[in-house]
């Protein structure tokens, strides 16, 4: 399983996603001494009413043990409603 | 030649100078510390706590403050370039510290904030985030508040 999938499927549980995109831009392993570069989607319910700064923080933590093969992360953070609000 | 020697007595005479200075206090069993400048020895004996401790006195001491790899004219990363962009565009004197230049900071900071990744940016002595939260945070409007309100602070 790729870190991607690995990272997609511990979101899923420990943030109790609805929905999770993740694209490793280093699945070649070409680059960063083999560590993924990583964009996230996490959409989950329990983001209602936290605010921006949190959020990152559940993910990150919620990320830990995979943090050291992760050479860069970029994410968003987003609701059920602000997920279904950014569908065309 | 002749400035060659004179060259070479600077050198023996600094040597001589150092030594003169090292050997006395090493066999002195009171000493009084001279305080000198920093060096990059300096900070790779520092203690973890002496890192968080110079941490928070750059966070303290300047009210817009990026952790970023490069510098403002030499990004070396694109998040931190992109930090770097959203805050020129504001107009305002900002600080910089290139974490790729002093190690104890990179990892330091990353423990000071508990937040794993680089760029991250201060504003006021409070820890506002990622590049990623940066970009929601321009695009909404709120990181410019929040610096219009910490540049008010700063006159």
């Amino acid at each position: 399983m790729t870190i991607a999938d690995q990272v997609k499927e511990k979101c899923l549980g420990a943030l109790n996603a609805s929905h999770v995109e993740c694209v490793d831009h280093n699945a070649s392993q070409e680059e960063c001494d083999g560590n993924a570069k990583l964009d996230l989607i996490v959409v989950s319910p329990q983001f209602e009413g936290v605010p921006l700064i949190k959020r990152h923080r559940m993910v990150n933590d919620a990320l830990v043990e995979f943090m050291p093969r992760i050479h860069a992360l970029s994410m968003k953070t987003w609701t059920p409603a602000q997920y279904d609000s950014k569908q065309p | 030649m002749k400035s060659l020697r004179s060259l070479l007595f600077i050198l023996c005479t600094s040597k001589f100078l150092v030594v003169a200075f090292q050997v006395p206090s090493r066999h002195l069993t009171t000493t009084t510390t001279t305080r000198r400048h920093m060096s990059s020895e300096d900070f790779l004996q520092e203690t973890p706590e002496g890192t968080q401790e110079r941490i928070q006195s750059l966070v303290e001491s300047h009210p817009v403050l990026l952790f970023m790899k490069g510098s403002k004219l030499f990004p070396q990363c694109g998040f931190s370039n992109t930090a770097v962009q959203i805050l020129q565009s504001y107009g305002i004197n900002f600080h910089t510290v290139d974490v790729l230049s002093d190690q104890n900071i990179r990892e330091g900071v990353k423990v000071y904030s508990q937040w794993p990744t680089i760029p991250q940016l201060y504003v006021a002595g409070e820890f506002v985030g990622g590049s990623d939260i940066m970009i929601e945070m321009y695009q909404s409007g709120e990181l410019g508040e929040m610096i219009e309100k910490a540049k008010a602070d700063m006159m």
